[in-house]
């Protein structure tokens, strides 16, 4: 009688087991079913969010050194790079966009643009100024390359702020996040935007109910 | 020793697919996602089916274990399914070979319950197989959001027709097992 009542238990507990074994794993792996990408995981890794930038030198299209932190306004900040086939162009035109939006209302005095290009490697000064021009009647935006720092110690940076890049080593493109920063004046990294789940209008109301809420935070 | 020497050939002959699939086209693999998921990775599954139903003797005669062997190949499967499992495999040749392994495994350990546990478990468990199948090929069919960094869109898109069609291929064999009358009758004699 005792054997067979621990043979049914030992049919229920093992597989129990097994079950939580595999969902603790399974949480683990996704930082609590938070995280089921690369891009979400790499945010989740670099919590909290909302912390000041990390410090980064860099130089704008025409040479000259760009420092975020000394920079009074806020800043809209993206991670391009300038050989991307398709998803940086897509961006940088949602940038575009979000651009005349906010000269629509005037808010251009308050924020700044800065798009950074991650390919410490292959785009340069010469390169970026080159795909600046693309962008004539645009002012307030930099288009900057990190300087005085290796392609590792600038990951280090990116994985610091929650952004993802691996460059393929069979083709030479490098998937990336995408993400777009609100920056405070104080360099806080206020808030994030994913172009690819949001379009440009419903970022720029989002960037809109960001600024005036800090407004209103400071009154 | 006829016998004997069938087992060493079919060994020979499944190393040799496993270091095809796994080692030598493993770059050609990895470049699309429907190569990644909808090729190598079935075919790997399957090297682990055929093994296991080769060796007769291959089998989980516990109960309870062979129950936690299919909890324990449902997560697997979900485990490297997961976006974030895929690039990490992708990009790093370590996690590649890993899941690679675990996948064979998980082939063996299917039959190797599969050999133990009764026909209705059975037919429920390769049901719930081809729903999950079919679901996450319609979200990858539908979703217009990049959910691995390693691939694209289209890739996505392609992967995920190609799981419903999994999906769907599984769940029509899935219903020819459950009204077929041979196999009620095998599972009675066992």
């Amino acid at each position: 009688m005792n054997k067979i009542k621990t043979m049914k238990l030992k049919l229920v507990i093992t597989p129990l087991l097994t079950l939580v074994l595999c969902i603790l794993i399974l949480s683990k792996w996704t930082y609590g079913f938070k995280a089921f990408t690369v891009f979400s995981y790499a945010l989740e890794k670099s919590q909290p969010r909302t912390k000041e930038l990390p410090k980064i030198q860099l130089h704008n299209q025409d040479s000259i050194p760009v420092d975020i932190h000394t920079i009074n306004k806020y800043k809209l900040i993206n991670f391009v790079y300038l050989d991307c086939p398709f998803v940086c162009h897509k961006v940088n035109n949602q940038l575009e966009a979000i651009y005349h939006l906010m000269d629509s209302v005037n808010m251009l005095p308050e924020i700044e643009l800065i798009t950074i290009s991650f390919d410490i490697e292959n785009d340069n000064i010469r390169k970026i100024k080159n795909y600046r021009s693309h962008f004539e009647d645009i002012e307030g935006w930099d288009f900057a390359i990190p300087t005085n720092t290796n392609q590792k110690d600038f990951n280090i940076f990116l994985n610091e702020i929650g952004v993802w890049i691996n460059k393929s080593s069979i083709n030479g493109i490098i998937n990336h996040s995408s993400n777009l920063y609100l920056i405070s004046p104080k360099n806080k990294i206020m808030e994030l935007f994913d172009p690819n789940r949001e379009n440009y209008q419903a970022i720029f109301i989002k960037i809109q109910q960001c600024l005036s809420n800090q407004k209103t935070t400071f009154l | 020793m006829l016998k004997q020497s069938k087992d060493y050939l079919f060994i020979i002959i499944i190393s040799i697919i496993y270091f095809l699939f796994s080692f030598v086209f493993n770059d050609f693999l990895s470049y699309t996602m429907p190569r990644h998921q909808a090729v190598q990775l079935p075919i790997i599954f399957g090297i682990g089916i055929a093994i296991a139903s080769y060796f007769k003797n291959l089998n989980i005669k516990e109960l309870s274990w062979a129950y936690s062997a299919l909890i324990f190949i449902l997560f697997s499967l979900i485990f490297w399914m997961l976006p974030h499992s895929v690039d990490l495999a992708v990009i790093n040749p370590l996690i590649d070979r890993t899941m690679h392994i675990h996948i064979l495994i998980c082939g063996i350990l299917l039959v190797a319950s599969f050999k133990t546990i009764s026909f209705e478990i059975k037919t429920f468990y390769l049901a719930m197989l081809s729903a999950k199948l079919a679901t996450v090929g319609i979200v990858m069919k539908v979703f217009n959001i990049l959910l691995c960094g390693s691939f694209t869109i289209l890739q996505q898109q392609e992967t995920g027709t190609y799981f419903i069609l999994f999906g769907i291929s599984l769940f029509i064999y899935t219903l020819f097992q459950f009204f077929n009358p041979s196999l009620y009758r095998k599972d009675l004699k066992d």
